[in-house]
């Protein structure tokens, strides 16, 4: 029985602020010692009150701007009320009736397709704290007590709520993809699942053969795309199963279980829990006036998608090779600036997809801590198109100035190719050299036992090896046959 | 659109589980009476038909500027965690949790 | 010298003129308590060490030529819901019984760079849960006026401590009352200014948008100086106003009220009123009258009618909100569990006294699931109607005089069964929480039995100013209190 798979996604995104979102702690909690990034404000200590951070609604409203959504003056904050040990006030200030920004959009491509998942909204609040158990595993299960720590309560996060656009796994990873695509390119968070600046919480149900829809079921304990993948794969196949055997799904709250890969129901109470979500009369409404809102507007940079289209536009660039050099706003920025620099749009490309990369990968580093500026990048394929340099030349050449952090024509000298290719008299005296070495290889040439020419390129290439791929492959071939007779 | 409402011994018992507060079964009568009393009150307020009415906002004079991004550095963070009821080290210790549902609003090992 | 009998501004002065160093206030002061507090219990814990040093620190600063302040050497004391740095702040409760914030509250940290010497805490309702300051873990605090009776709450041992003379000013909080009320029943003067004029900050709260800062004092001299201390912008609360004050101690020179509006509040049933309090309306009208004042009769029927319910609804609701923390995790009572669960429930058993509990649950209840929008929303709709009604009688009248309290000081451990006197008594302590408009409660005089009478006088949001130009001359009319008259033997 073919049911409709219909997702929807709550995204967590943590804003990249200094201080936290209510009070001035550091943000910067990885790998804190515990309980050091804390104030009487986030430990909820009698007497103390939330002070809003601007630069987080600044960032807030930045996404939300990124996304198409209408951004409210005014909004409010609400407290939403449970006791649980990272919770230090017992309510978590959030948005609850007017969010900050609602609507919006975010066109994504998957299998190939583009699609348009519309969103229902995006809103602010903070973050909790982390728990840590004492267990081998370090999972609650079991614990006989755990241990608290705050450094992360508070910090400031936007809720990013989809609506129920999504059809497949293949379409949510590629939704999650492109909204840390965009928060990085905006500079609004990290974005990254492993650290957790990036979180997501999955609704997964199948449609009723009339079109009505089914039992909604939330997934957390996602962690990272695969297992998003996973448990979307796990869970549709269990709910297929379940309505296949004439069961009842129950509209509850799963765990992913990454381990045994599969997901567990909560032990939850029936219905919906009552959070009691009122007005957080601590904090006044949040301010963002037209004004204020376009000038954050005005600053956004290029959203990835248009830049991708333009490199293909203006660059003519393929479609994989756009999307490869934007998938950064680092490396779109660097091939942009190589390519001003006078070298052709394709051949920066295919530099930075090919030996860039590679060097990058090697190394372990981002494009930002490549130690080749882009403008000399630019002046080094230009000079191998200006045939002043050989391809195999440029790359030690690139490679060098990356390894030893020196300039182009450190790096020319270094490697001895500023003299140029190697032709005429230099060229001869390595076919000689050759010929010297393989003497038993040119004598099967001379007794014209070389039928298909095999031993004569044989020669060719040592003498390529040689100059390094300097020499000119038809010059060296004209020396080898005179120097043969 | 006028809705009394009565509070019961069943949704008493959620309110206790919901505040985290005991009360002796002898004291539910009382509490009850005390709950309803109030709701009796306000029944009467809904006859204000104040529907058109937008809810209850400050008027101020001049609000104050939003807090600017620069961290700050508490220095009393160890007296703190000296007076902390159950301390291990740099962390508060809890006994063991056994109910997950109270944890909602993000996965349970977030 | 008897320094208790000195007003705040006569102790400045005399501080920074040298004609008395602040050491010297100070002992007589502490002498005072130590003499009569063991009768009266208004203090839970003196600071006395910690007040010495701050009053030499003051006096070295007058040696050496430097202005410490408007407040120079005036010793004061706050309620015990202040945090304090490195001073216990119980808040009257076992919850907190022990415990010793590490920072100052805002209001606490301006008395002190205006030169006042903080000379310890004073006792309250629990958790300011009440209006007799009789739930207190550490018991009543008496009035001084007449200690077979109570002083109100829930700023019970600040009303108490000015009427005694231990200092001229204290500060309490105003949540539904809780400053006037017991300024009221102690004989004394107290304010609850506009919500947003002083900083919350380091008040351990009660409710969001119903708490306020106010000054207990003896006079409206002081009262006017002491919101020149306190009425600031705090970027520790955004909830405070950032405005630029009016100088309120130029209010306090107002010599009468020609051209000003007076409305005398009408409409409630007078005759659960005890009768001094009736006849102090009245002569308060008198006053506004001999100063020039035009004075009218006016009604607030909806406010009159819908306050209190809209009162318990906001005040509950937000209570429960905000002791929710208290959870025995980071400070305050810690009772044992075998889980998670069982330890939140047990602390906050142990920790809470019985009306706090009832509270707490109360306001749970309205807050939940259909109980919210059935009658916690419909209150933020009706409060909204009361501020407007409040804001249309203002475009008629400057300010309006009402009673504080329809009864005089009860007497201990009588619990109030009157349930239209219950009513009034909520009814005109709330309305200015609710509004957020400022509200002085003033003497007006004494009864035979010399029972003090209070009347409220209620201005407009932000008519801080005004509202204290009106107190300044009618107590010029009805004369500033005397400190009560204490005994040791406390058979007064």
């Amino acid at each position: 029985m073919e049911r409709q798979v219909v997702i929807g996604l709550e995204i967590h995104l943590q804003l990249k602020t200094k201080s936290k979102l209510f009070c001035g702690c550091s943000t910067d909690y990885i790998g804190a010692v515990p309980n050091t990034n804390v104030c009487p404000v986030c430990l909820a200590v009698p007497g103390t009150l939330p002070i809003l951070n601007d630069k987080a609604v600044e960032l807030a409203i930045k996404i939300a701007l990124g996304l198409h959504c209408d951004i409210h003056d005014n909004t409010r904050f609400h407290r939403k009320h449970y006791f649980y040990a990272d919770l230090p006030k017992a309510y978590q200030i959030t948005q609850y009736e007017h969010p900050i920004a609602v609507g919006g959009y975010l066109d994504i491509i998957a299998d190939g397709r583009p699609k348009r998942v519309r969103l229902h909204h995006l809103h602010l609040e903070e973050d909790a704290g982390k728990l840590v158990h004492p267990t081998s595993d370090g999972r609650m299960t079991g614990a006989a007590y755990s241990l608290v720590d705050y450094n992360r309560g508070g910090m400031p996060l936007s809720e990013i709520v989809s609506e129920p656009d999504i059809n497949s796994a293949a379409e949510a990873i590629a939704y999650i993809t492109q909204i840390r695509q965009l928060a990085r390119y905006l500079d609004v968070s990290d974005g990254e699942m492993e650290s957790g600046s990036l979180r997501a919480d999955v609704n997964v149900s199948l449609s009723n053969p009339d079109g009505s829809l089914g039992t909604r079921v939330e997934i957390k304990n996602v962690n990272s795309l695969k297992a998003i993948e996973n448990a979307l794969k796990y869970e549709i196949a269990r709910q297929n199963r379940v309505l296949d055997e004439g069961g009842r799904l129950v509209q509850e709250t799963r765990l992913w279980d990454d381990m045994a890969g599969v997901t567990r129901s909560m032990r939850s109470k029936e219905g919906v829990r009552d959070y009691r979500y009122y007005l957080e009369m601590d904090l006044a409404p949040i301010s963002a006036k037209p004004d204020y809102v376009e000038k954050i507007r005005a600053s956004l940079p290029e959203m990835p998608w248009n830049r991708r289209d333009r490199f293909i536009q203006q660059y003519g660039l393929s479609i994989e090779d756009s999307v490869q050099l934007t998938e950064q706003r680092e490396t779109a920025d660097y091939f942009e600036k190589c390519a001003a620099h006078g070298a052709p749009a394709l051949k920066c490309a295919n530099w930075m997809r090919m030996e860039v990369q590679r060097i990058l990968h090697e190394n372990g580093i981002d494009i930002k801590d490549f130690n080749v500026s882009a403008e000399q990048l630019g002046s080094l394929i230009t000079k191998v198109e200006k045939k002043e340099l050989s391809n195999t030349q440029a790359k030690d050449v690139l490679a060098a100035m990356n390894a030893e952090n020196i300039s182009l024509d450190e790096a020319l000298k270094k490697c001895g190719a500023c003299g140029g290719p190697v032709s005429g008299h230099a060229l001869e005296e390595i076919v000689r050299k050759v010929f010297a070495d393989e003497a038993e290889a040119v004598e099967t040439i001379r007794s014209g036992k070389d039928k298909k020419g095999a031993k004569v390129k044989f020669l060719q290439g040592l003498v390529m090896k040689e100059t390094r791929g300097s020499a000119d492959a038809s010059e060296t071939a004209s020396i080898i046959q005179s120097l043969l007779k | 659109m006028v809705r009394k409402m009565v509070m019961d011994e069943e949704r008493l018992r959620e309110v206790l589980g919901l505040s985290s507060i005991g009360l002796p079964e002898e004291e539910f009568a009382e509490v009850l009476d005390r709950v309803n009393d109030v709701l009796r009150m306000c029944d009467d307020m809904q006859e204000l038909g104040c529907s058109d009415v937008r809810p209850f906002e400050w008027d101020v004079r001049k609000a104050p500027d939003r807090r600017s991004d620069v961290p700050v550095r508490w220095g009393k963070r160890d007296i703190f965690l000296d007076q902390a009821p159950v301390r291990e080290g740099d962390f508060f210790r809890v006994p063991r949790i056994i109910a997950r549902e109270e944890d909602n609003s993000c996965s349970e090992e977030r | 010298m008897d320094f208790h009998k000195l007003s705040a501004k006569e102790i400045a002065d005399g501080v920074i003129s040298r004609k008395w160093s602040a050491a010297e206030v100070l002992t007589a002061l502490l002498g005072r308590i130590k003499k009569y507090d063991g009768k009266i219990k208004a203090i839970v814990t003196l600071c006395e060490e910690k007040a010495y040093c701050d009053a030499r620190k003051i006096d070295e600063m007058v040696s050496n030529g430097l202005d410490p302040g408007p407040l120079a050497g005036v010793p004061f004391l706050v309620k015990d819901n202040f945090c304090t740095d490195g001073i216990r702040t119980t808040c009257g409760s076992r919850m907190l019984y022990d415990w010793i914030p590490c920072y100052d509250a805002t209001a606490v940290k301006n008395m002190k760079n205006a030169g006042a010497v903080l000379m310890g805490k004073t006792n309250m309702d629990e958790f300011a849960m009440g209006s007799t300051t009789e739930s207190s873990v550490f018991g009543p605090t008496l009035n001084p006026r007449d200690i077979t009776r109570v002083p109100g709450g829930s700023s019970g041992g600040s009303a108490a401590a000015v009427a005694a003379g231990y200092c001229p000013i204290a500060l309490g909080s105003d949540t539904g009352g809780s400053v006037r009320q017991p300024s009221a029943f102690c004989g004394v003067q107290g304010m609850k200014p506009s919500y947003g004029q002083i900083s919350r900050y380091g008040i351990v709260a009660y409710a969001s948008s119903l708490d306020q800062v106010g000054a207990i004092t003896r006079n409206i001299g002081d009262m006017a100086l002491a919101m020149d201390v306190l009425a600031k912008p705090d970027e520790n609360d955004t909830t405070c106003d950032a405005y630029e004050r009016p100088s309120f101690s130029s209010a306090s020179a107002a010599e009468n009220l020609r051209g000003c509006r007076v409305g005398i509040l009408s409409g409630f049933d007078k005759d659960s009123m005890d009768k001094p309090l009736i006849e102090a309306i009245d002569r308060a009208a008198d006053f506004c009258r001999s100063a020039g004042a035009e004075v009218m009769e006016v009604e607030l029927p909806v406010t009159m009618k819908y306050a209190v319910a809209c009162y318990y609804m906001v005040a509950l609701g937000d209570a429960s909100s905000k002791l929710a923390c208290y959870d025995g995790m980071r400070y305050g009572l810690h009772a044992d569990g075998k889980n998670l669960a069982e330890m939140y429930k047990r602390s906050r058993n142990q920790g809470f006294g019985k009306e706090v509990r009832r509270r707490i649950l109360v306001g749970t209840c309205v807050l939940t699931r259909g109980y919210y929008e059935n009658y916690y929303v419909p209150a933020t709709k009706v409060r909204q109607m009361i501020a407007d009604e409040y804001a249309e009688l203002f475009s008629r009248a400057d300010a309006l005089i009402c009673p504080i309290s329809p009864a005089l000081p009860y007497k201990k451990g009588l619990v109030e069964e009157d349930p239209v006197r219950i009513y009034l008594g909520d009814a005109f302590s709330s309305t200015a929480n609710l509004a957020g408009l400022p509200s002085i409660s003033l003497n007006v005089g004494f009864t035979e039995e010399k029972l003090p009478t209070n009347v409220q006088l209620i201005g407009p949001r932000f008519g801080d100013h005004g509202l204290i130009a009106l107190a300044s001359v009618l107590e010029k009319y009805a004369g500033s209190p005397d400190i009560a008259e204490l005994c040791c033997e406390g058979s007064c």
